[in-house]
This record gives C-alpha cells, sequence and structure tokens, in this order.
C-alpha cells in the first residue's frame, strides 16, 4: 500500500469534542494564555446542544446565549479543528491518532481533556427500523440545523422531558403533534414534576407547553410498528390494553448514554451509575480521571447543557492550575438534578425483559433478540460474547447503539457486563487514509 | 448560510441542492426516503442524525460517508441503491 504522510503536532492540552463542554474550556484556555488544540469529528461546532443555523439561534435561556456567544468567539480560531475525527490513542507514546479533512495526523499532547458527549438510548420494539421511525434527536437537528420539518405529523414516544421539548420545536415549526406518549406513569413523575417543564425555556413557550401538555399520555409503551400504506400504524399497550394509532412519523428517544469510547482507549477508569445514565467516566471533584487525562461534559454523567457548560470552565480553569469553589459547588448542584432527573425518567427494568422475540435489536447486522436472548441462555453473558455469538455491535456503529440495549437487558437479568474493551479506530475510517498509522 | 446553491448527481441524475447542507437533508427535502438496504434486506433511512448509527452511508465521489454529517459541496457524486 502506499504510505500517506503523517503530520505530527505538539500541544499542551487536547480537547476532544467541540460541543458546549468542549467549547467552554476552549475560551478559559484562551483566557488564560494555555496552549491547545480542540478536535471535532462534526463539519460544525457546538455538538447537539448548539447546532443551530447560525441565522436561527434563540437566545431564550441564559445556557444558549452563553453558548452562541461561545459559538460566536470561536467561529475563527485556528486552533479548533472541525472534521477531525479521533480514532485512537497509543499508549507507548501518549499519541493521539486523528483523520483531518480525511488525512492522517498525530498529535501528542500534554494533556487531554475529554468531552465526547453522549448520544440517545432506545427501547427496541418490532418496525423500529422502519425509515419513518427516527430519533427525537435526528428530529431536532434536521430542524434546528437545516429548519427542514421531516413530516407533517408525528407522534413523540419515549421518556424524558427532551421528548416534550422536541415535540414542541416541531409544533412550533409547523408540524402537527399527534401525542407525546410518556413511557413513565404520571405517578412515577409527579414527584418531580418541576422537570417536566425546564423552567429556562418556560418563559418563551409556557402556553405551548401547556397546549402539547394536553396531547401527553403517560404509561403507555409501543409493543410494534407497521406500515399501513403511507401511514404508521403504532401499537401501543398498558397494563394489557391496546390502542392504535395512525403518523406519518414517529420519533423515538429514552435517554441518553455518554459516549465514552475514547476515554476507555486512554484508560479511564468507567462506572455504572444508572442514575447518569449508565457507563460514565470517573472523576474527582477536580474532573481529573488520571494523572495527565480530564473529562467535561456528558462523559461524566447525562446532565444537559448547563452542566456541560459548568463542566468546561471547571476543567479549563483547573487545567490553568487554578481553583474555582463557586464552579465545584455549582457542579454539585446539577450533578445532584441530574441524578434525579435521570432515575425519575428511567425505562422501568421489566421493559428490557420483555422486548419480543423478533425485534432487531443490532441494526447494522440485523441480530433479533431471539439470538441474544439464547445466546445469553448459552451462558454468553458478556458484551464480547454475546458479539462473537451473535454478532451484535460487529457492524460500522460498533455497538454504539445495541450495547446500551444489551447491557440493559442483561442487568435486567442481574447479569452486571463489564462495558466492551476498545480498540482502534474508534469509528471505521476509509482504509486508504489508515495506511500509515503504524 | 444555506442560499449558495449546488448541483451535485443523485444516482446519475443532477440535483439542485444547498451548499453546505447535510447531504441526508437534501436527499430527505429531493424526495429520497431510503439510504441503504440492512443485511436482510431491510430498507434504511436516516435515524440518528448525528453520525452514531450509520443508517445514511451513500458513496460521495466513490467513499463511504455518513449522509447526516457530510456537507453538499458543488459537482458532488452521490450514489446508493434506491429502493
Ligand atoms: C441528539 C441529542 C440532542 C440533545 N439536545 C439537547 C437539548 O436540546 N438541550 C439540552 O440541554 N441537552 C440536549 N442534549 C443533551 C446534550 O448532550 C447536552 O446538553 C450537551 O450537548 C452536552 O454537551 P457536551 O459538550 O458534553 O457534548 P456534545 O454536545 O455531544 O459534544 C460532543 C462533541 O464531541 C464530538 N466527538 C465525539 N466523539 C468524537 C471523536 N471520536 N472524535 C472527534 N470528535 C468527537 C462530537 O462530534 C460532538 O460535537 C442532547 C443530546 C443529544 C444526544
Ligand atoms: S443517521 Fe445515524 S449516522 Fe447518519
Amino acid at each position: 500500500m502506499r504510505r500517506a504522510k503523517v503530520e505530527k503536532v505538539k500541544t499542551e492540552i487536547l480537547i476532544a469534542g467541540g460541543g458546549i463542554a468542549g467549547l467552554a474550556a476552549a475560551s478559559v484556555l484562551i483566557e488564560n494564555g494555555k496552549d491547545f488544540i480542540l478536535v471535532d469529528e462534526y463539519p460544525f461546532l457546538g455538538g447537539q446542544f448548539l447546532r443551530h443555523n447560525p441565522l436561527y439561534r434563540p437566545m431564550d435561556t441564559p445556557t444558549r446565549k452563553k453558548g452562541f456567544e461561545l459559538m460566536e468567539r470561536l467561529a475563527n480560531e485556528k486552533r479548533i479543528w472541525k472534521n477531525t475525527l479521533i480514532v485512537g490513542y497509543y499508549e507507548e507514546t501518549d499519541e493521539v491518532a486523528l483523520v483531518r479533512d480525511g488525512k492522517p495526523v498525530i498529535i501528542k499532547p500534554e494533556k487531554i481533556l475529554i468531552a465526547t458527549g453522549a448520544r440517545e438510548k432506545f427501547l427496541p420494539f418490532p418496525g423500529w427500523t422502519l425509515p419513518e421511525v427516527i430519533s427525537a434527536g435526528a428530529v431536532q437537528a434536521l430542524i434546528k440545523t437545516s429548519g427542514f420539518l421531516p413530516a407533517e405529523d408525528a407522534i413523540f414516544a419515549g421518556t424524558g422531558p427532551f421528548l416534550l421539548a422536541v415535540a414542541y420545536e416541531f409544533a412550533k415549526a409547523g408540524g402537527k403533534v399527534i401525542e407525546i406518549a410518556e413511557l413513565n406513569p404520571l405517578s412515577k413523575l409527579m414527584g418531580f414534576s418541576s422537570a417536566l417543564i425546564d423552567l429556562e425555556k418556560a418563559r418563551e413557550g409556557f402556553k405551548y407547553l401547556l397546549k402539547l401538555f394536553g396531547k401527553t399520555t403517560f404509561g403507555w409503551r409501543i409493543e410494534r410498528v407497521e406500515k399501513s400504506g403511507e401511514k404508521l400504524k403504532v401499537v401501543f399497550e398498558k397494563k394489557g390494553r391496546r390502542k392504535i394509532r395512525e403518523t406519518s412519523l414517529l420519533a423515538i428517544g429514552y435517554g441518553f448514554v455518554p459516549n465514552i469510547e475514547f476515554a476507555q482507549l486512554c484508560g479511564c477508569p468507567v462506572i455504572y451509575d444508572a442514575s447518569l445514565g449508565g457507563w460514565v467516566l470517573k472523576t474527582d471533584d477536580e474532573l481529573r480521571c488520571s494523572e495527565n487525562i480530564y473529562a467535561a461534559g456528558e462523559v461524566t454523567g447525562i446532565g444537559g447543557a448547563r452542566k456541560a457548560l459548568i463542566e468546561g470552565e471547571l476543567a479549563a480553569l483547573i487545567l490553568s492550575g487554578k481553583r474555582d469553589d463557586s464552579l465545584k459547588k455549582k457542579r454539585a448542584h446539577e450533578m445532584a438534578f441530574a441524578k434525579k432527573l435521570n432515575s425519575t425518567y428511567s425505562v422501568p427494568e421489566n421493559l428490557w425483559l420483555s422486548i419480543p422475540d423478533e425485534t432487531i435489536i443490532c441494526r447494522c447486522e440485523d441480530v433479533t433478540m431471539k439470538e441474544i436472548k439464547e445466546a445469553a441462555e448459552n451462558d454468553f453473558v458478556s458484551l464480547k460474547g454475546i458479539k462473537v455469538a451473535t454478532r451484535a455491535g460487529l457492524g460500522n456503529c460498533q455497538g454504539r447503539t445495541c450495547f446500551p440495549i444489551i447491557t440493559e437487558f442483561l442487568r435486567a437479568k442481574n447479569i452486571s457486563p463489564e462495558p466492551v474493551s476498545i480498540r482502534p479506530p474508534i469509528k471505521p475510517i476509509d482504509v486508504g487514509v489508515f495506511v500509515d498509522l503504524e | 448560510m444555506h442560499t449558495k446553491h449546488a448541483l451535485i448527481k443523485v444516482n446519475g441524475k443532477t440535483l439542485e441542492a444547498r451548499e453546505g447542507e447535510m447531504l441526508a437533508v437534501s436527499l430527505l427535502r429531493a424526495g429520497y426516503k431510503r439510504f441503504r438496504k440492512s443485511v436482510k434486506g431491510e430498507d434504511r433511512s436516516l435515524f440518528c442524525g448525528m453520525g452514531v448509527c450509520f443508517e445514511c452511508l451513500v458513496k460521495v465521489n466513490g467513499r463511504t460517508v455518513r449522509a447526516c454529517i457530510t456537507p453538499v459541496k458543488d459537482g458532488m457524486e452521490v450514489e446508493f441503491e434506491e429502493s
């Protein structure tokens, strides 16, 4: 194979991820005169929270306002590399392998700040692979980044205040919200009703949210989804009762899981904490994972944009040799709130066990629940074992979608699997790029 | 943003798209509803919209990419299996 020339770059701090956490950190490092490079896989900055079309940046909450100010301040910053995927970490040399604009680059940082964010989590059902079933996050991204309404009407199903937020944006963009089906019963949510409406957001859209609230149902789970002409037929079940709804689009979302793959490759300790979203990075109260590696944002626990912002600033201050006890306090407050929120809007454990056999679990390899169950009954109770036995997680997404599902299924069976160990490349890339990394 | 137009080729047909917009969005706008056939032959389309699930894989200028995080560029040649 022809050898590509590999550029090598040194920096003091590598920030992995340009979401609100990574950007907040970059800004603080600039103020403190520190040397850094921030990389992000996407062709745009801002991660999940700030990926709006620049023409439409709602300044309706203090966090958004701060976030968009960061986006503006850092828009032309040369030390921020978009289109740059982290693919590997080499322990022997402390080097990080990247693919920048399709070409390999090696970075040798003295310290690393991991801010790789989170992805969505799903409770699958037969039919969830149909093209008209998409994630709630995708609906949000289509609307806020591209101003594109993916359908005229939609049902939003799953759990969490995020569903309501996306349904709200869908309605505001002109879509018809047929129903918001919150999986958890109202009784479970009552103790935490303030979380139903993020107070920051409430000011602008309170009336709207109230309107949507009338469209929200509680305690129904999706049993299956089928095509019915041009529409989807969604069968809901609640305590043995069934109801059928028709819709053009079904948007689903069951919470978030942290993207810990790069951190695992760096050898950072991870812990399972359901109240933080599953496998998360273990840090001290100064966000340190190990001597030279720090973490900020969703990777330390699912807690939303405000928490990510605070953690990005805090980590960068610590990296600049400073301390800030008031930020630490704010962070502790956000963590406590996050834990309550995640525990309230969790998928009831028994539902992982009642996923029907024919349901596809691994979308890349079309592996069904039946195959996963059989593997588990044959004593394949590690993710690695299940992967070998069924091919689940062997496809392009490398288990990012199915492993969190299989993990919850096994945990519901009282088995606690380890997270699967990670090898480079963290995400599949064109082989042509990779030839010269050895 | 998104006012500049780009001419791209989709499975040989010329399409006017918005320069810089994510390719998956341009394809959805143009009425393409499926991007990939699964291992068992099911139609798949955009699912996560954020580069995680790889359901939106298409070929651009011969290289496999995730359409949801690939910006449209003038002259792009896009290929995928239509249902
Ligand atoms: C689809 C979705 C929608 C959300 N919407 C909201 C919302 O509306 N409001 C809210 O409060 N919270 C929302 N959240 C929660 C959200 O994760 C946080 O609020 C906020 O985005 C966290 O910021 P972050 O910087 O930790 O992570 P992110 O914003 O996720 O940023 C992480 C960045 O790291 C990059 N990255 C990851 N891995 C690599 C790699 N290997 N190489 C290079 N770059 C990499 C990603 O491309 C991404 O840009 C959403 C989450 C998701 C998944
Ligand atoms: S839709 Fe999931 S990677 Fe593009």
